[in-house]
């Protein structure tokens, strides 16, 4: 199973349009990171998300510096804003596919 | 890698830990249409996440889902998420997750407005002239026959304000009791005002883990904080 995704051509469009959204009555799609601080996560094996993760870590970093280049590893806004963008333009990449 | 910056996002993302969630507030009767259509495209593409499965991934680092894994979100106890979204859920037969302000739905129902607006709560313009506007707890009951509840603290109070052991009583321990109390099942998971994620402040971060929590749910992680052991239901 392999992924591939093109990045949206007009990100910085794609954020404004996120930034207009009316957060109390819109849905708002994100990609959410699963972490485990107990330590016991095995290593994923689920086929599906290993060819699409990489895919979706590449876009992330391409949005990052496009959109906020500045912006420290530890800016979580700036990392909200970029997920967001990410999961607007493609979220259902998936179910397209 | 644990943490909470770009790098860790991308190499979750890289190694396939992540899930695909969508975050409502209000879902008000003029929505009624434009909700349906929405997450009948959503469940067209992709499964539902119970508990369950997030316990299940976490257990084997694989979905037990044959699409890839979403979650609906519904936050705050909304009277709304009650009457339009569960039922918009059952009947696409979604499982959706509802975190829930536990004061807001204690709140009497001539106070709930004052209640909304003194934290942080937001309210559409069509239902500012409704009696009530938060769920009752038969609404919780019911909704957790088929849904995921959890608490989002006591009050909607952020993170730095939780100071003292009577705050944390109220924020933290009392709604996950009051939720479990109710629904009969486990709150297994918490979440802050703003998705403040664990990690950033030690005293708080071990009393939502001294609480019982399993999980925690920020803006751009869910992270596993405890194994516990699960409230049978």
């Amino acid at each position: 199973m392999n992924a591939s995704y093109t990045p949206h051509p007009d990100a910085a469009g794609v954020l404004a349009d996120c930034e207009q959204r009316a957060l109390e009555r819109e849905g708002i799609p994100m990609f959410l990171a699963l972490e485990d601080l107990t330590g016991g996560l095995p290593a994923v094996r689920d086929e599906r998300a290993l060819a699409e993760g990489p895919e979706l870590a590449r876009l992330t970093g391409h949005y990052q510096e496009l959109l906020r280049p500045e912006a420290g590893d530890d800016d979580l806004k700036s990392l909200a804003s970029v997920i967001t963008v990410l999961a607007r333009a493609h979220f259902d990449e998936e179910g397209r596919a | 890698m644990t943490g909470h910056g770009f790098e860790q996002h991308k190499a979750a993302l890289h190694e396939g830990r992540y899930l695909r969630v969508v975050n409502y507030h209000n879902t008000p009767y003029s929505m009624e249409g434009q909700l349906r259509e929405e997450l009948a495209a959503y469940a067209a593409s992709f499964a539902c996440v119970t508990l369950e499965d997030l316990d299940h991934f976490y257990a084997t680092g694989q979905w037990p889902l044959d699409r890839p894994g979403f979650i609906p979100v519904f936050y705050e106890g909304y009277l709304n998420n009650a009457t339009v979204a569960a039922p918009i859920c059952d009947e696409l037969g979604i499982v959706a997750w509802f975190p829930v302000i536990t004061r807001f739905i204690d709140c009497p129902v001539p106070d709930q407005r004052a209640f909304a607006q003194a934290h942080h709560i937001d309210l559409v313009e069509e239902e500012l002239g409704m009696d009530r506007l938060a769920m009752a707890w038969d609404d919780v009951a019911a909704i957790a026959e088929r849904h995921v509840v959890i608490p989002h603290t006591g009050s909607h109070e952020e993170i730095a304000k939780v100071l003292s052991a009577e705050d944390v009583e109220r924020e933290i321990v009392k709604p996950r009791r009051d939720v479990e109390h109710v629904t009969g099942r486990e709150a297994a998971a918490f979440v802050w005002l703003y998705g403040t994620p664990y990690g950033t402040s030690p005293a708080q971060d071990a009393a939502v883990r001294d609480a019982g929590y399993r999980y925690q749910i920020s803006n751009t992680m869910i992270q596993r904080i405890g194994r516990g052991t699960p409230t049978p239901s």
